[in-house]
């Protein structure tokens, strides 16, 4: 009897789970937020979380050629083989040790040298009545627009000796007999690496000194402090926190970088992990180059741990007055026409001089002779002529160079615009999902590139796209594996600056929009988008920037039919015909600076952000 | 020695039977139908390490009206695009031209990456052992000095490379990434009497072994005397023979490097009896891939190759096509292969497969 | 009856509760404030309502219309449930002007264009903002803006009006204005209005339901006036009115007829409270609640006891007067602008019947209201 009673109330439950089931599913999927948070979700798993798996896989399984090695095992078996190399063999020195210390060395040394020429350059921008204030904050951050190796370019051309053949660079013609320790090495990768990355210091330091609160010198001013004990005790202390910032900017920067140490360090062997990874592909040795990617992206991850766990408490310096009272400027007296000059002559060292240099070169048949017999319009529009430089006709008589053009305008078009479109939709559902884990998921994955140095990256990707995998066809040698690279290469920036202009925007504009009963889309399409208008801009024109100059990423996914600007330079310069290589970089910068200004002037921004400005 | 005589036996086996009417192997292909095909293909790829298949290239357009781009690239790299094209089932090369024997008999033929083909118009004519896989030409390359410091060769013996005297001055290209660099080594480990015999008459006291064998001791020794890696044998040759040098170096270059010493007003030679060897001789491979998207202008091209292409390279001293109708170079100083295999080590592609792996790791291990 | 009801409904984010178990029923046309401190969970609750945020448990219905409920997984989106929102900030979208921002609502109800027109003008002349139709929003003061979000949510006349802190941004001024408005529009129209907002003093004057929260439950629903004679709690005593209540710690010294209540050396003695008495025992801890209008001092009847004048603040009507005696410190209200020298001794007690007594371990009150019978020094 009671079995029987009990009956149609377990059935009642029952129809009350299926209808709860039923209601509540229909809602979710009629939920575009959540849909596309889950689709967002696949998708850089695939493009992200996979290929680190992919990379832990590929470092300890038997790659195709190594049969030739390791005999008795077949390939994709299991094998240690790659990481005893690397860390405990025979040649695991050169394989590892010698390029970690490399690495860390330059990389120290190069952020230290690029946090002193910021911060000093910044403060004189932003705290002196420096002249010229707002053409120098200009022009300071020019060199990082530039690729990072236009200046390793024309320091070869400048001090190249013959040690490692070719023609050798102005001053060995002039007679004057260079070491292999100037000509290449440490030294030469130090100087240009942080006359690269120094604008990242001069950034966020000037920012720094611009947002803090002049009252605090002043107090200390008033109580008896001069000029000098201010600036150590009180001033250098308060921007410590956005120095410590640039420092591990850069210096994660300068770990992952290749570009600059394969032109200046590989003629002599003198090779940092980025280089050693890419030597490995390119000898053959793809397991070793996986284990040290892995390798690469834990000591950029422990940077940017140890950064986050450092400047996180501290950052709260910089902001203690939301609103600066007007700067009192440090007046330098009659100094300050001197200061200027310096500061000019220092600008006019790192970029009129390069550039030129990289220009004149070009027009050279001998480089150094300032003849008119020796000027030649051949490297630029030259006729092929057999026996100079293969039988190549000059750069802009060559289809290569215009197929890699159209092809490095297309990345740049591409990547920028997937880029934009995925920072929107990121942003708009981890900002609309906050407190879930959906939210939190897409928001840390879509950091992770950031961890993983672009050569690493690329070999990661190279390694995963290679094959079928599933459903989704090969994709190696296609132009498509090359975009997917670099857009997922720039997800953390995209992320970045679409969450912070949802955050912005606030969820109440769309809320708004809920309660009048329009639909997703018509939100989407007429509230949410027509917003983010000005910030689109910006999303677009930096990653299109960003991917223009690329290098160290697609030189490894690049293929023959796949040719960029920036890998034509490279390869240029591997078969030893500079000239075409400064052309052809000269032609990059032409683009990016032309780009830079187009997008200033439509946005109405400065990358230096009005620094020196009033 | 032992090897060198086979080879010799082989050579002159050749030459005899090369007056005879010889019966083709195989069936005749239908040229005139492999033409029509490859000229509705379209466009053929070629990956090769050479710049010289340019003018190879050039003339295939000219002749046949098909398309070809063709790319430079190291032996690594054209044999690890073949291996993802293949596996990625991508449009890439139709026609491989590599200089790696290990990869190519070890890997891409027996995995089935790219098949040997040899057209049937060359059955007859290209020397048998020439033909699995296909070689299409020789390239010697050799050790050379600066002759306006030095009147006759500064070395006698490749042991002198490892002496204090030319520590720093000596030039090649980086074998991790020249794979014949690394399969003359493989040839020298396997040359141990003769390195030995070098060794004494060079320094007139037997070796004293820190290593296996004669042979691995020499590459140590070079490997810790420094030499100096260079990017292309234009920059070695140009390196050593440029004029004004003080205390110019000597360096391993392809010979058909001399062909620039006029217009580059080089002073610069071989040098002739170098004990044991002055360098060694090396094959350049053809191959079709096995996904082939043209394969008929593929074969179409391997024929033009043999025929009229390696012309590209014969035309100049240093180059030597396997098709013994093509002639030798008037100005060859010794006047053909066989004289340079004498001089020289040719390359043997079991060997290189056999000492490959350890034999990179030995020089990197070694040259740090 | 279209009340709006809310059974055990509750909102979790992870570990955190921000509404707690809520039952609360929302009269039809009522001018209902939610009211507390901020984190209390009075906008999670109205955002629930709105159908902006999904309940983690519970029901909610609108009339006999259910618009939410956990159990059957229910839950009707926003524009389903009859309601307009005003938020805290106005969230009008700044590319459209004022005329698109209130049609757009309209648009979405598919009308045509006339009737948007004709619905737009309506609002608009409501709010006295015609003038301003092809403006952008970021050419309004705030008070303009805050007008065009009143009428952007009024157009399409929904039957309930939610509002977040509206006023919240505007200067004291404006906010008075404002008042008057909503009050206005509260009568013209047949609204449900439900209103959240920390400021009591708003909730007081508005309303005609006042509920107060805290930490994510109910405290006390009631009509203003009674929440403020009558709180159920110290809490709600505490946090309505301004200044805030005077409230004496105390024990229970003798419980007859009378009750003898000790604070310092005061006795209070309040006639006996009607309910909850039986578990109170001798020494029972009490706290004594008295507003600052209910403190006499002009002309206190006797009982009286003497303190002495420690601060006067005048407020231009009346003057906050603070007193002191020993470890006790009242703050009375003088209804004219009276300044008593600091430092003078006067007379004060209490009015009788609107001392409050309060559990001290519960908060609770413990009484309707008690008569304060005699007022004395302890011996």
């Amino acid at each position: 009897m009671g079995l029987h009673s009990a009956q149609p109330a377990a059935g009642n439950r029952l129809a009350v789970l299926c209808e709860r089931g039923w209601n509540r599913s229909k809602r979710i999927l009629s939920n575009p937020p959540l849909v596309l948070s889950i689709a967002l979700l696949v998708i850089s798993i695939y493009l992200v979380i996979v290929p680190l798996i992919s990379v832990l896989i590929s470092s300890v399984t038997l790659h195709s050629r190594d049969t030739l090695r390791v005999f008795g095992k077949k390939v994709g078996e299991f094998t240690t083989y790659y990481l005893k190399r690397v860390f405990a063999s025979d040649i695991s020195d050169v394989l590892f040790y010698e390029p970690l210390m490399n690495t860390l060395i330059v990389s120290f040394l190069m952020s230290v040298l690029a946090i002193c020429i910021g911060t000093i350059l910044a403060w004189f921008v932003v705290r002196t009545d420096l002249p010229f204030k707002r053409f120098i904050s200009n022009m300071a951050v020019v060199p990082f627009i530039l690729p990072s190796w236009t200046l390793s370019l024309a320091w070869l051309t400048i001090f190249k000796n013959r040690t490692i053949g070719g023609t050798t660079g102005i001053l060995e013609y002039f007679g004057v007999q260079l070491p292999d320790w100037i000509s290449y090495g440490p030294l030469p990768i130090i100087i240009t690496m942080a006359l690269h990355y120094y604008p990242f210091t001069f950034m966020l330091v000037g920012s720094a000194f611009k947002g803090f609160d002049t009252r605090l010198e002043e107090a200390a001013f008033v109580l008896g402090g001069n000029q000098r004990t201010i600036l150590r005790r009180v001033v250098l202390p308060m921007v410590s926190p956005a120095i410590a910032s640039s420092f591990i900017l850069t210096i994660s920067r300068g770990i992952g970088s290749f570009s600059t140490p394969v032109f200046l360090g590989n003629p002599i062997n003198y090779r940092v992990l980025s280089t050693r990874l890419f030597a490995s592909l390119q000898a053959g040795s793809p397991g070793d180059a996986y284990v040290i990617s892995l390798v690469m992206i834990l000591l950029a991850a422990t940077f940017i741990f140890i950064s986050n766990r450092i400047i996180g408490k501290r950052k709260s310096f910089v902001t203690i007055s939301g609103q600066a009272p007007r700067a009192k400027l440090i007046s330098l007296g009659k100094w300050r026409f001197v200061a200027s000059a310096g500061i000019l002559l220092f600008l006019f060292a790192v970029i009129v001089v390069p550039l030129f240099v990289l220009a004149a070169d070009t027009f050279m048949r001998v480089p150094g002779v300032y003849s008119p017999s020796n000027f030649t319009l051949h490297y630029w529009i030259g006729k092929s002529t057999p026996g100079i430089l293969d039988g190549r006709p000059g750069i802009l008589r060559d289809p290569d160079t215009w197929k890699a053009f159209l092809n490095s305008v297309k990345l740049g078009l591409s990547t920028s615009v997937l880029s934009a479109i995925f920072g929107i939709l990121i942003g708009y559902t981890v900002v609309n999902l906050r407190g879930t884990w959906l939210s939190s998921a897409l928001d840390q994955i879509s950091f992770l590139p950031y961890l993983i140095p672009s050569i690493a990256f690329g070999a990661i990707y190279l390694s995963l796209f290679a094959q079928q995998r599933g459903p989704i066809p090969s994709l190696y040698g296609t132009f498509m594996l090359i975009i997917l690279a670099t857009t997922a290469k720039n997800f953390p920036f995209a992320a970045k600056s679409g969450i912070s202009a949802m955050i912005q925007l606030g969820h109440e504009i769309e809320e708004a929009g809920i309660i009048a009963g329009a639909s997703w889309l018509t939100r989407m399409r007429r509230l949410v988008l027509p917003l983010q208008r000005s910030g689109l801009l910006n999303a677009l024109i930096l990653p299109f920037i960003s991917a223009m100059r690329e290098l160290s990423m697609v030189v490894i996914l690049i293929t023959p039919g796949t040719q960029l600007l920036t890998t034509l330079t490279f390869r240029y310069s591997d078969y030893g015909f500079y000239h075409m290589s400064n052309a052809v970089v000269l032609l990059l910068v032409i683009v990016i600076v032309v780009m830079t200004y187009i997008m200033q002037r439509i946005t109405g921004s400065e990358l230096s952000e009005g620094l020196g400005g009033n | 020695m032992k090897r060198f005589a086979t080879l010799l036996l082989v050579l002159s086996l050749i030459l005899m039977l090369g007056g005879v009417s010889f019966p083709v192997l195989a069936a005749d292909e239908d040229w005139n139908a492999i033409t029509d095909a490859a000229k509705n293909e379209g466009l053929l790829i070629v990956y090769n390490p050479s710049s010289r298949m340019g003018e190879a290239a050039e003339g295939f357009t000219a002749k046949y009206g098909i398309a070809v781009q063709w790319a430079k690239m190291n032996d690594v790299e054209v044999s690890d695009r073949v291996v993802r094209e293949h596996e990625a089932k991508a449009r890439g090369a139709d026609v491989i031209v590599t200089e790696d024997a290990a990869i190519l008999m070890a890997q891409l033929l027996p995995q089935g990456y790219v098949v040997n083909y040899i057209p049937s118009t060359h059955k007859a004519i290209i020397p048998v052992e020439y033909q699995d896989p296909l070689i299409y030409q020789f390239q010697p390359r050799i050790i050379g000095y600066n002759t306006e410091a030095y009147d006759e060769s500064p070395i006698e013996s490749l042991w002198d490379l490892t002496t204090p005297e030319w520590r720093g001055k000596v030039l090649m290209r980086d074998p991790q990434f020249t794979s014949t660099n690394l399969a003359w080594f493989a040839e020298i480990v396997e040359a141990t009497d003769e390195m030995e015999a070098a060794y004494e008459k060079r320094f007139g006291e037997p070796i004293t072994l820190t290593t296996p064998n004669a042979g691995w001791e020499f590459i140590k020794r070079l490997a810790n005397n420094k030499p100096i890696m260079f990017k292309s044998d234009t920059d070695v040759a140009e390196a050593v023979g440029a004029r004004g040098q003080a205390d110019p170096p000597v360096g391993l270059y392809v010979l058909s490097k001399h062909r620039d010493i006029p217009a580059k007003n080089l002073a610069l030679e071989a040098c002739y009896g170098l004990e044991p060897y002055m360098g060694y001789l090396y094959p350049a491979y053809v191959a079709i891939t096995a996904n082939a998207a043209s394969p008929n202008a593929a074969k179409l091209f391997v024929r033009y190759l043999l025929e009229e292409g390696v012309k590209a390279w014969t035309k100049d001293l240093g180059n030597f096509a396997t098709d013994p109708r093509i002639p030798t170079h008037p100005d060859d100083p010794l006047g053909g292969t066989e004289a340079w295999a004498k001089v020289t080590m040719p390359l043997n592609a079991q060997t290189t497969v056999k000492h490959y792996g350890e034999l990179f790791d030995f020089w990197m291990k070694h040259a740090k | 009856m279209p009340d709006i009801r809310l059974e055990n409904l509750t909102k979790r984010w992870g570990d955190v509760v921000a509404v707690d178990n809520l039952n609360l029923t929302i009269p039809d046309r009522s001018f209902t404030c939610l009211l507390g401190p901020s984190g209390c969970g009075k906008t999670t609750t109205l955002r629930m309502i709105a159908g902006l945020e999904e309940p983690t448990r519970g029901k909610i219905s609108n009339g006999d219309k259910l618009v939410f409920c956990s159990e059957r997984g229910l839950s009707l989106s926003p524009d389903k449930r009859d309601v307009g929102l005003i938020f805290q900030n106005y969230a009008l979208w700044p590319h459209m002007t004022v005329f698109q921002n209130i049609a757009f609502g309209l648009e979405m109800k598919k009308m045509s264009r006339s009737q948007v027109e004709e619905r737009v003008k309506e609002a608009a002349g409501w709010m006295q903002i015609d003038e301003y139709l092809q403006r952008y929003p970021s050419e309004l003061s705030g008070g303009q803006q805050q007008r065009v979000a009143l009428a952007r949510s009024l157009a399409p006349r929904p039957n309930c009006l939610l509002m977040d802190e509206p006023l919240s941004n505007l200067d004291a001024k404006l906010r008075m204005d404002m008042r008057t408005e909503l009050k206005r529009i509260h009568a013209e129209t047949n609204m449900t209005i439900v209103y959240v907002t920390h400021d009591q003093l708003e909730a007081i004057s508005m309303a005609t339901t006042v509920v107060v929260m805290k930490d994510g439950k109910l405290e006390q629903c009631d009509e203003p006036l009674r929440l403020y004679k009558y709180p159920n709690n110290l809490f709600v005593a505490d946090f309505v009115g301004s200044p805030s209540i005077n409230l004496l710690k105390g024990k229970i010294v003798e419980l007859r007829d009378v009750w003898t209540v000790q604070c310092g050396d005061w006795l209070l003695s309040l006639k006996k409270a009607p309910y909850g008495d039986t578990a109170i025992k001798n020494g029972h801890e009490v706290v004594v609640g008295v507003r600052c209008e209910d403190i006499l001092i002009s002309n206190p009847e006797p009982p009286a006891i003497g303190m002495l004048v420690y601060s006067n603040l005048p407020t231009g009507s009346d003057t906050f007067v603070r007193l002191r005696h020993e470890d006790i410190s009242l703050t009375a209200k003088l209804s004219e602008a009276d300044i008593i020298p600091t430092g003078s001794e006067i007379n004060a007690s209490f009015r009788p019947e609107r001392v409050l007594l309060f559990d001290s371990k519960t908060g609770e009150r413990m009484s309707e209201g008690s008569s304060l019978v005699n007022f004395s020094i302890a011996p």
